[in-house]
């Protein structure tokens, strides 16, 4: 970066909170998708005030801004891809206020996402959001991802707790959306159009999410299904009798080999589907619940049905679902992995026909994810032997059509960022594009903010 | 827990031969959460993730060893919290190791350290020599403690800060004041004793209560004289040479009879059990000799729950103690050797109740061997927090199994003013025994006793 610009940053944010070092940039060049971006400088503000400079230097001088939380994304959203300026949420890490009779929070978006957890449930409070990364992950990358995870089915998504933004405008503006008021019918939903942005529309400063009671207890079983349509069946049952599971993970037949090899626990190979339910409450209610979801799943032709008894035996039960990760590292993935989402009794639908795509290129599909909420994580894995980019991708793409035709959605919790934006298409037709593109104009007319993401402008 | 190591590849010199391990690390970034340094310091080269991205960056030639890339390597405790974390198995301590070798290689290494190295290659005489010298003319610099084993300074001196507590150097060095075998009265089996540095020149108690303890149950303790350096600190510095010199001479004193080897020191430990069969090729003959040594060494806590059984011990307790204890996990230990459950169950047969777990009791204590030494700001950082969680429990005595880390303990207590006393976990279980020589022992006090 140019040496004058570089000191116009250093009076903002101070010599120790600014860096154009190569060995800063390349470690600030990644997120968890495979591709790299250097930026020009990195900084990391402590105040509102210094964001509202760096928005005016970015506009006077027409160098992009990307913020950054912990960079777990999965689709490029805190990557520089049009080179520019690292803004880092890192040190907006306070939990301002909890606030146990209104049951809300009020934290800066570089508070990791387990932390809260931690600071709420202490009070006997409960934030349900919980991607997969929360140890590492911050509410402000939630926040703009709309982050979902294993409690959504019951709980909903990072969308569902957010009660009010205060958010930096790319005019260095700061306006405050919502309220710690359930009910708040005064003008606009603005935090809705925030919460989910990517990092397009604003930078968020401050979060006020609401907290529910913590559950009193969990209870967690699993059952293997010999085929997969018996256990979407199941997930249907389960919830047609009222049984609301806070979590309901499904395996495919692929998943669940690559798990058995890695761990050794016994899952039967032939199973098409495993499911993990687990459930919370009352204590009194729970065995109800159980007992319920044990003779669903005996009468849906489960083959192997564990009911966790205490808390070792329900850890154990969850290392089979934590271990899936680990499971598929040494596996030859190809492409990004999808994140797609159908309405839940379509999953045997879309496995198969996914099967039926990955056989023509000489791929096969590994499928884990939310089966209560219909949320499928694929990765596509090489048969035998090498399969070109261009084929993965081919695949890729006709999967995706594949979950519009039965419904569904491109991408349920990882957002599109840069490496679903050519396909965003598919789910959004050129009006609803035009009108996103339009917010998108009129708040950042000169493309400042994390440009390139989420859509291409023609006009760029 | 312990597998015995079985490497056939040939030992990870330079990043070169180190890539695969590079390419394992998918980026989701989960070693943000476990690295006690990133936690301090929070720029993300610091992280796991982004060390790896930046040898990635040595690899492809994007940068090159400049200054700033060596100080993030060097910034690292090799604690292994993001190894034990990593769900693609990324083996991040090969990765700093290889690293720094080749630093070593292409750059040298630093003048103080060079020197250090050359001095753990000593003659072993020459060594007691100079910490005789050390141990007589430290009260030079330092002042006693009142009512502590340490030293604090006396006036100002580079590297060590006004309330710093600092481990004095004994006299006549462990190995040199004991005989080389300590029979028991009724001998059923014999051991041979790794001693470690810090026991023989720093804290030659725990050397006593292990012999003490051992000789109680019924076990020969041969302490050989011919012991040397583990080889850690060269090992963390990259110079692979000093290390490959030191394992040598340890394998042969090792390696004769076929005695099993207690060790009372993290990093000792790990080192003879999974560090030096990395080290030779399958062809070289000492590589069957580190195998043999690393199959054979034990932690004192492996080996008395494992070899001697919690029964016997509890058989030989004494008065119930009236003190709250807590345990710190070494990394070395914890992580490196996979021992988490046996110092518990130790100090839960001995104090029941009052074993109090601390939080985060396998965090870091931020000594890292010279880590320490070499960035004074951040391991009191990391060590402030470690205190903090001792503080906590409302414990009265902390006891670990790694006299590295026992020193930084003290260090930690002494800061925050408190009055905790630090202790390995064999003194402590010596102190809990009755002997022969006592005064009638009493027994079965402690049916309350949960394990």
């Amino acid at each position: 970066m140019a040496f004058s610009l570089l000191n116009k940053l250093v009076d903002i944010f101070g010599v120790e909170h600014v860096t154009d070092a190569k060995e800063d940039l390349i470690t600030y060049s990644y997120d968890a998708t495979r591709t790299t971006y250097m930026p020009d400088a990195v900084v990391s503000p402590k105040t509102i005030e210094q964001i509202t400079l760096l928005m005016q230097f970015a506009n006077t001088y027409k160098v992009p801004i990307i913020p950054r939380g912990a960079g777990t994304g999965y689709t490029g959203g805190a990557l520089a891809s049009s080179g520019g300026i690292v803004l880092l949420m890192d040190r907006f890490n306070q939990i301002v206020q909890i606030d146990t009779k209104n049951m809300y929070a009020v934290v800066e978006p570089g508070v990791v996402t387990a932390k809260l957890h931690t600071a709420v449930e202490k009070k006997g409070l409960f934030y349900p959001p919980d991607p997969a990364s929360l140890n590492v992950c911050t509410i402000g990358g939630n926040i703009a991802e709309n982050a979902g995870g294993m409690r959504a089915v019951k709980y909903g998504v990072t969308r569902d707790y957010v009660m009010g933004l205060e958010v930096v405008l790319p005019s260095g503006q700061v306006v405050r959306t919502g309220s710690k008021c359930i009910k708040d019918v005064v003008g606009y939903d603005l935090t809705n159009l925030f919460v989910g942005s990517e990092g397009t529309l604003g930078i968020v400063t401050q979060a006020i999410l609401k907290l529910i009671p913590l559950p009193q207890s969990r209870q967690t079983m699993t059952a293997a299904f010999p085929f997969i349509h018996m256990a979407a069946d199941t997930v249907v049952d389960i919830i047609a009798n009222r049984v609301v599971p806070a979590c309901l993970e499904f395996m495919d037949n692929h998943c669940i080999r690559a798990v058995e090899k890695h761990l050794n626990v016994g899952l039967s190979k032939e199973a098409e589907a495993f499911l993990l339910i687990e459930v919370d409450g009352f204590k009194s209610e729970l065995s109800n619940a159980m007992e319920i979801m044990t003779s669903i799943c005996k009468e849906n032709g489960a083959t192997d049905i564990q009911v966790a008894k205490n808390e070792t035996e329900r850890l154990k039960l969850w290392e089979i679902r934590r271990s899936i990760s680990p499971a598929l590292s040494g596996l030859p993935i190809q492409g990004d992995g999808e994140d797609i989402v159908v309405p839940r009794t379509r999953i045997p639908d879309i496995i198969k026909k996914m099967e039926h795509i990955c056989d023509q290129y000489g791929l096969y599909a590994i499928n884990f994810g939310h089966a209560g909420d219909g949320n499928l994580h694929v990765s596509l894995v090489e048969k035998n032997g090498p399969v070109a980019a261009e084929k993965v991708a081919a695949a890729s793409t006709e999967i995706l059509k594949e979950t519009v035709r039965l419904e569904g959605r491109i991408a349920a919790e990882h957002g599109i960022g840069i490496v679903k934006k050519e396909k965003i298409g598919l789910n959004i037709d050129p009006p609803t594009l035009d009108l996103m593109k339009n917010f998108k104009r009129t708040l950042d007319p000169n493309h400042i903010l994390n440009p390139g993401k989420i859509f291409s402008f023609s006009d760029d | 827990m312990n597998k015995t190591p079985k490497k056939q590849q040939p030992p990870f010199r330079h990043l070169q031969d180190i890539a695969e391990e590079l390419d394992k690390c998918a980026q989701c970034g989960e070693c943000r959460s476990v690295c006690p340094i990133f936690e301090s310091l929070e720029w993300e080269k610091f992280s796991a993730r982004g060390k790896v991205a930046l040898t990635r960056s040595i690899l492809s030639g994007q940068i090159e060893l400049t200054p700033a890339y060596e100080k993030v390597v060097q910034n690292c405790l090799l604690c292994l919290a993001c190894v034990e974390n990593c769900s693609s198995g990324v083996r991040m301590d090969h990765i700093i190791l290889a690293a720094r070798n080749q630093l070593k290689e292409e750059k040298g290494l630093p003048f103080f350290q060079r020197m250090f190295h050359q001095l753990l290659l000593l003659k072993r005489g020459l060594i007691d020599f100079l910490a005789m010298g050390g141990s007589a003319s430290q009260y030079l610099l330092f002042k006693r403690l009142p009512r502590k084993s340490g030293l604090k300074r006396r006036f100002p001196l580079p590297m060590v800060e006004k309330e710093r507590y600092v481990p004095a150097l004994v006299f006549r060095p462990f190995r040199k004041r004991m005989p080389r075998e300590n029979r028991s009265l009724e001998s059923k089996r014999t051991i041979l004793f790794f001693t470690g540095c810090l026991v023989n020149y720093v804290n030659p108690h725990i050397g006593k209560a292990l012999v003490k303890v051992l000789n109680l149950f019924k076990t020969d303790v041969i302490i050989p004289k011919h012991q040397h350096c583990c080889g850690a600190p060269a090992e963390v510095g990259g110079d692979r040479e000093t290390v490959r010199a030191l394992a040598r001479k340890n394998l042969d004193t090792l390696f004769e009879g076929s005695f099993d080897i207690i060790t009372v020191c993290a990093s000792g430990g790990y080192m003879l059990k999974k560090i030096y069969p990395d080290f030779f090729t399958p062809e070289d003959h000492y590589y069957s000799k580190a195998l043999s040594v690393a199959s054979r060494t034990y932690d004192i806590s492996e080996y008395l729950v494992n070899k001697i059984g919690l029964g016997e011990i509890k058989k030989h307790l004494k008065k119930p103690p009236a003190d709250r204890i807590t345990y710190h996990d070494p990394c070395h230990l914890a992580r490196g050797q996979g021992v988490t459950k046996e110092p518990r169950q130790l100090l839960q047969a001995i104090f029941g109740e009052l074993y109090v777990e601390m939080p985060m009791a396998d965090r870091c204590c931020g000594s890292g061997g010279t880590y320490g030494l070499t960035h004074r700001s951040t391991s009191v950082q990391i060590l402030n927090k470690k205190t903090e969680n001792i503080i906590s429990t409302g414990a009265d005595i902390v006891t670990t199994g790694c006299p590295g880390c026992m020193i930084q303990l003290k260090d930690g207590l002494k800061r925050h003013d408190k009055d905790q006393s630090v202790f390995h976990v064999i003194e402590l279980i010596a102190r809990q025994l009755s002997y022969a020589s006592d005064p009638k022992p009493q027994q079965k006090n402690f049916s309350s006793n949960k394990t």
